[in-house]
């Protein structure tokens, strides 16, 4: 199931405000960010799962992708200006 | 079924050595075309017929709107993103040139290459040319289709410095359009 990020309301990011252990039943209430990397979309997440896997060679990704160098380093530079946003 | 995307954007999926290879032979092929059916490269957006030029001046003109708009383009590039490649740009540009080869031969088909003779000859001596709808059919179509042919090019020009720069936004596109005027008034300076 997609976790959702984005308030479906306002589009606002989401934060996380329970917690529960699924085997004592233990519920932790807060205020929590959500980590960057869930922040991301799903094929955002993919991508850089596929980046690490193939030891950071956004060529080898290029060839697994059937798409051109070029490409790919650009997918990857608009997900990096993406991170630093979310970042500040 | 024809896949339109690979036909105006062969650079998002084709890897840039086969298309320096691709666009290598084409420009051979092209400036021996240029020779042989007697037309001149005189810019990067110009393709006019001289009746003879020479395989050296025919290589020379190709090369010339080739490297120029390369050069521009790829400072251009550079001044957009750091990380811009000189083969990609290069591509870009070699693939460029390949509808004007295609309209060197539209232009040499007998029957099109006639009647463009007859109207250019009749406005040059100021002789009433025989608008027949047989003759206005076949220059209202090569119009078209050479317009077609020069807005592809253009086309793939865009795309192919999208791709290599990752261009984004009106100032980079403004920026590139400005650029392909400057290399053509500098290579109609030159040529």
């Amino acid at each position: 199931m997609k976790l959702p990020v984005k308030c479906p309301s306002c589009e606002k990011a989401l934060q996380v405000s329970q917690l529960k252990c699924s085997h004592c039943e233990t519920v932790v209430n807060g205020n929590y960010d959500l980590p960057l990397y869930m922040k991301l979309t799903n094929e955002e997440q993919d991508f850089i799962l596929s980046f690490f896997l193939t030891s950071g060679s956004i060529k080898a990704m290029a060839k697994q992708a059937g798409v051109s160098y070029p490409t790919m380093r650009n997918k990857m530079d608009d997900l990096i200006e993406k991170i630093q946003k979310l970042k500040k | 079924m024809m896949n339109w995307k690979l036909l105006f954007n062969p650079f998002q999926k084709i890897e840039t050595n086969t298309l320096l290879i691709i666009g290598g032979l084409l420009f051979l092929i092209g400036s021996f075309f240029a020779f042989y059916f007697g037309f001149t490269f005189d810019g990067v957006l110009d393709l006019h017929t001289v009746g003879e030029i020479s395989l050296l001046n025919a290589f020379k003109q190709n090369a010339i709107n080739i490297v120029i708009l390369w050069l521009l383009l790829l400072g251009l590039g550079l001044f957009i993103n750091a990380k811009t490649r000189w083969n990609d740009v290069l591509v870009s540009v070699l693939i460029f040139r390949i509808p004007f080869y295609l309209m060197i031969l539209l232009s040499s088909i007998p029957f099109i290459k006639n009647t463009l003779n007859e109207f250019a000859n009749s406005l040059k001596i100021g002789k009433e040319f025989q608008f027949e709808i047989e003759n206005i059919l076949i220059i209202s179509g090569y119009s078209m289709v050479s317009l077609a042919l020069l807005v592809y090019a253009i086309i793939l020009l865009f795309n192919g410095f999208k791709t290599a720069t990752n261009a984004k936004g009106w100032r980079h596109y403004l920026s590139f359009a400005l650029v392909l005027i400057v290399s053509e008034v500098i290579t109609k300076f030159i040529i």
